[in-house]
This record gives C-alpha cells, sequence and structure tokens, in this order.
C-alpha cells in the first residue's frame, strides 16, 4: 500500500481485503486516525485489521473513551465522539498514551479535535455511499 | 538557587522522617529519609505499573526504614512535569496519606531535583538540558548551569516543538526520555530522566522550608500543558 491510497469496497468481503492490506503495513508507533460517519464502518474496519494481530475483543470504546487490547502488538483504540472538550483528553492523559511508542493506535472521530493529533499519523476516511458501498481514502502524514 | 543551607534545615527539623514519592516519568519509587546521610529508598522501573506498585514500594521503604507509617512527619512529593498519568498516581497516594496522617505535603519541581541529583556528580558551571517528551511533537525543556551541589536556571522550564529541539546548543549534556530517532540529537545518559525518590526528599530538605502545604485539598501537579489549551468555541 502506498499513500494516499483510494478503494472503493462494494461488500464487507471487499472490506476485509483492504483491511488485510493495510494490516500489512502497519508498524508500533504508528498512530491511526478513522474518519467518517456514524454507521460508515470505522469500528468495522479497525476490528478487521485487528483479527490479524490475534486481537478477537475489539469493540467500539465510544463510551469507555479508550480500549486497549494485547495481541501480537499493543494496541489503544480510542474514539472522540463522546469527548465534548479538548481537555478531557489531556485529563485522561492522552500524551502518554502517544509516548508509548511500543504501541498501535487507533482514534475514530479524530477530526473532531484535530488539534492533539500527533503531525506524523495515517488518516483514513470513510466515505458511506449507499448501504453496501464505501469509499475508503488513506493519508499519510510526514 | 542560592539558599542557606543551614538555616533551612534548621527549620526543618520538626518534618523527619519525610516519605518521598518519584512517579513522574519510568521511575516508580519511594524514600524514607531521615537526613542526606541516613536515608532508605525503594525504586522499580516496569512500564504501566505505576499505580499498582506505588504502595508496594512506600511499604517497602518504610520497612527498610524500620518505621510505622504514623511515624512519617512530611510527604515530598514529585509534582511534575511530566507524565500526566504517573504524577497523578503519585500526588493522589501523597495526598491520601497525608490526609490519613494529618501532615503536610512539599510539591517538588521534578526538573529542579534531578538538576540538584545531577549537581552532585557533574562539575561545577556544566550546563544541562533536560527534556522530557509531552506526547509526540513537543518537549518539556529547561537548561540549567550546576554549582557546587546546587545549580541556576539558565532558561526557565517551557513547552517546546520537537523541531526547535535540534536548534538549541548542544555544548550541554542533555538528559531525557527521547531516543534519537526523534531529535537526530545524542542524548547523554538518556536513560536518566527523572529524579531517584531520595533526591525528591533531599530538594526539600535543602530548599522546603516554608513550602509546606495543609490545605491539600486542591493541590495538583505541575501538567503545564493545562494551561495552554485551546477550548474550542462552542
Amino acid at each position: 500500500m502506498s499513500f494516499p491510497y483510494m478503494r472503493k469496497s462494494t461488500s464487507e468481503q471487499d472490506t476485509i481485503l483492504i483491511a488485510d492490506e493495510f494490516a500489512s503495513i502497519l508498524k508500533n508507533g504508528m498512530i491511526v486516525i478513522l474518519n467518517g460517519d456514524l454507521g460508515a464502518g470505522k469500528t468495522f474496519f479497525i476490528k478487521q485489521v485487528l483479527q490479524k494481530f490475534n486481537v478477537t475483543n475489539a469493540n467500539s470504546p465510544t463510551f469507555a473513551i479508550v480500549n486497549e487490547y494485547v495481541g501480537d502488538l499493543t494496541f489503544y483504540h480510542f474514539d472522540f465522539y463522546r469527548i465534548n472538550k479538548e481537555s478531557e483528553l489531556h485529563d485522561i492523559g492522552i500524551e502518554d498514551y502517544f509516548n508509548d511508542e511500543q504501541s498501535i493506535i487507533f482514534i475514530e472521530w479524530g477530526n473532531l479535535f484535530p488539534e492533539v493529533l500527533p503531525k506524523q499519523r495515517i488518516q483514513i476516511k470513510i466515505d458511506y455511499i449507499d448501504e453496501n458501498e464505501r469509499e475508503f481514502s488513506f493519508i499519510k502524514y510526514e | 538557587m542560592r539558599t542557606n543551607v543551614n538555616s533551612v534545615l534548621s527549620n526543618m527539623n520538626n518534618n523527619f522522617p519525610v516519605l518521598s514519592i518519584e512517579t513522574s516519568d519510568n521511575i516508580c519509587g519511594a524514600c524514607v529519609y531521615f537526613n542526606k546521610e541516613k536515608f532508605f529508598s525503594s525504586k522499580i522501573i516496569l512500564k504501566h505499573s505505576h499505580s499498582e506498585k506505588i504502595f508496594d514500594v512506600i511499604e517497602a521503604a518504610l520497612k527498610l526504614a524500620s518505621i510505622n507509617k504514623s511515624d512519617i512527619k512530611l510527604i515530598a512529593v514529585s509534582g511534575g512535569p511530566g507524565s500526566f498519568t504517573g504524577l497523578r498516581i503519585g500526588m493522589s497516594a501523597a495526598k491520601g496519606i497525608a490526609q490519613s496522617l494529618s501532615i503536610p505535603v512539599i510539591i517538588v519541581p521534578t526538573f529542579e531535583a534531578l538538576a540538584f541529583q545531577l549537581s552532585a556528580v557533574f562539575p561545577e558551571q556544566t550546563e544541562i538540558i533536560i527534556s522530557n517528551k509531552v506526547g509526540r511533537d513537543e518537549l518539556y525543556f529547561a537548561k540549567f548551569q550546576l554549582m557546587s551541589n546546587n545549580y541556576i536556571f539558565k532558561e526557565d522550564l517551557k513547552i517546546i516543538p520537537l523541531t526547535e529541539f535540534n536548534s538549541f546548543s548542544k555544548d550541554a549534556l542533555i538528559f531525557g526520555n527521547m531516543d534519537e530517532s526523534n531529535t537526530k540529537v545524542f542524548f547523554n545518559l538518556k536513560n536518566i530522566s527523572a529524579p531517584d525518590p531520595e533526591f525528591i526528599a533531599m530538594w526539600a530538605d535543602y530548599y522546603g522550608a516554608g513550602k509546606e502545604i495543609n490545605d491539600i485539598d486542591f493541590i495538583e501537579p505541575n501538567y503545564i500543558k493545562d494551561f495552554i489549551v485551546k477550548e474550542k468555541k462552542s
């Protein structure tokens, strides 16, 4: 996978293939932002990626704000949807998670608080086309 | 910071033994401190363990010193800057113990305690930079000049962008938790990014007179970052 990268998915099976491809480039220290409307499939996509690393308990962290999974690697999975203001992110010690470069971080709804996102990151946008079709775009910020 | 050490020591006489707590970075440590020639430290280095281990290291230090918790007269806690979670763990432990024993707390500036520790090792006039990570793109930064068992600020504590770090003078010795892949700068003894717990106590011993806080309800660590958060306009 080379960036920027665009790909259409017309089925869940297609999305799983895209997730497999994306999983193959992940390594420790990476921060991945996922943007897209409710129901676009952000959590589904992350679940598929994490299965590649033998993480089977991935779930939406909308209410927990952050989940931690340990499989072949360690993952932190954030969801900014329920965050009201930036100081709440500092209150949960988000810098400490960013400092842990022996892990991979996923952030759903990262676009709600762009100012806290590290410069170096991969940003994925999932656009809802219709019930079965999605458009994925991947951008890498250096 | 030049202080008449002898007079400070006599002012602090009623405050010993001190229990100090250091959790600002990789060290999770505690020390029961009577004076600089008699102290009992316990520390571990283990990622993500501070909340689980803080009371174990405190108990270990008390056991080494053969005293009871109720013998402690003062808590000295490492107050930051540093890891958000780490500082909160140390501060919560300090507040809990202080509350239960009705004893005061001194909040020790973490970078100054480390400069103080380094002043015992490096020659006079040595300039040192202490710089630890704040997330991925920023650093806590302070520059000191070491005096004989003392230090002065050359540049005040602040947050700087990672990119700015490379333009700083490199005649100073650099300490911190960055690695070369982030900064392209060689870190001298980079594994030293936090003071040992006995130097938290020793800083309180030397410079803490008058800084005892009895009303501990609202004390909190020096996060720095808190004050520069730009709230989103609704």
